[in-house]
């Protein structure tokens, strides 16, 4: 009866401690088990680098930045509280390192510094819209639109969240996230004629 | 603001994710967290060396030492050349003491701005300071032995080298700090 009680009592600590679900794997981690670390890249090697891509658009670059976020998540997983998850912990490592990568390249023009035009919204239909097609017209975006947008769009985080990782305010980040979307309709529009 | 591209790109969201990591990506991370571990683990690495470095000290003495009984009559001949050794040595004490003394201050600065402190190292070269302070009172019983007066001259060169290894080493790990902290 006592085993059971243990059992059960551990069985709903796994339950209720959804904060991460790898919580064994980086615990495995901490004592630089090196199966656990594979483990882990295996789980999210693939996001990162598209996460990384879609800031640096470069592959190479977006390769050598998730090295580095690996290797340093691993390295310093003693600073890994476990307030996040260990994904959304290796995600910011990641974003961080690409975005270095940007400012490295001096391409990274000051966000808060884009002259404001405005836009006309035009309306197209998505119909018939591709993934390919989306793609291509983000990255031609002008890196200040595009990195709001895939923040936003892509890696899931809030206007406020995404306030703190560019170090810009709030109202920047809703209002670049327009102007990215405005601008990405008429790229869509120009390229593959979505206008119907 | 939802809207329909919005909502296009994340019901589609997975699509995105296209890309593949390489094959070489994570032998490259393996790669790196070999040497990282092979980095931190490098307070024992050189504590290794020291204990190294004090058992050739104490071979190469004691064999010096005992050749200077087997060869005595080599050794007086040379010894009959030699015009004042006892102020050579001293001029090569003071030299090296000198130097000594300048790289053990600077290494107990850096270790001090580092957190990285080698009581291991402290007492390493407080043992060759020993072993030297015996020599010298051998010399002193020994007049003028040149046997005797290398063993002591090899004794300060081992430890300038030993705490110039030691400050490159500490060089490094401040430097590796540094990188880490830029990066992140």
């Amino acid at each position: 009866m006592v085993v059971i009680g243990v059992e059960f009592r551990n069985f709903l600590e796994q339950v209720t401690n959804h904060k991460d679900i790898h919580f064994e794997l980086v615990e495995a981690v901490r004592r630089q088990d090196r199966t656990a670390q594979f483990e882990l890249y295996q789980l999210y090697a693939k996001a990162m680098l598209n996460t990384s891509y879609r800031i640096v658009y470069d592959q190479m670059e977006a390769e050598d930045v998730v090295q580095e976020a690996f290797v340093k998540a691993f390295g310093s997983i003693d600073q890994f509280r476990g307030d996040a998850s260990f994904g959304s912990w290796l995600k910011r490592i990641v974003i961080n390192g690409a975005l270095n990568v940007l400012k490295r390249r001096k391409e990274l023009m000051d966000i808060n510094d884009q002259n404001e035009e405005e836009w006309i919204e035009e309306p197209v239909s998505y119909d018939t819209l591709e993934v390919n097609q989306v793609k291509a017209a983000v990255a031609e975006l002008p890196d200040g639109f595009r990195i709001v947008f895939t923040l936003y769009m892509f890696e899931g985080y809030d206007h406020k969240e995404v306030a703190s990782i560019l170090n810009i305010t709030e109202s920047t980040s809703k209002s670049q996230l327009n102007r990215a979307k405005v601008k990405l309709r008429e790229l869509l529009k120009n390229m593959y004629n979505y206008e119907r | 603001m939802k809207d329909k591209l919005e909502d296009f790109i994340r019901e589609q969201r997975d699509e995105f994710d296209d890309l593949e990591p390489s094959e070489a990506l994570w032998r490259g991370i393996a790669g790196k967290l070999d040497g990282s571990e092979i980095k931190s683990k490098q307070s024992d690495r050189y504590m290794w060396l020291w204990k190294v470095a004090a058992v050739v000290f104490v071979c190469l003495s004691i064999g010096l030492l005992s050749e200077r009984y087997w060869t005595s009559g080599v050794s007086e001949e040379i010894v009959a050349v030699e015009e004042e050794p006892s102020e050579d040595i001293e001029r090569v004490e003071r030299y090296y003491s000198q130097l000594i003394a300048e790289r053990r201050a600077e290494i107990i600065i850096v270790m001090k701005q580092t957190d990285i402190v080698d009581d291991q190292l402290l007492h390493d070269l407080d043992d060759l300071d020993q072993m030297y302070q015996e020599l010298k009172m051998d010399l002193a019983q020994n007049q003028n032995n040149e046997k005797v007066i290398n063993a002591m001259i090899r004794n300060l060169q081992l430890r300038v080298e030993i705490l110039n290894k030691q400050l490159k080493i500490l060089d490094q790990l401040i430097k590796y700090e540094e990188n880490e902290a830029i990066n992140i």
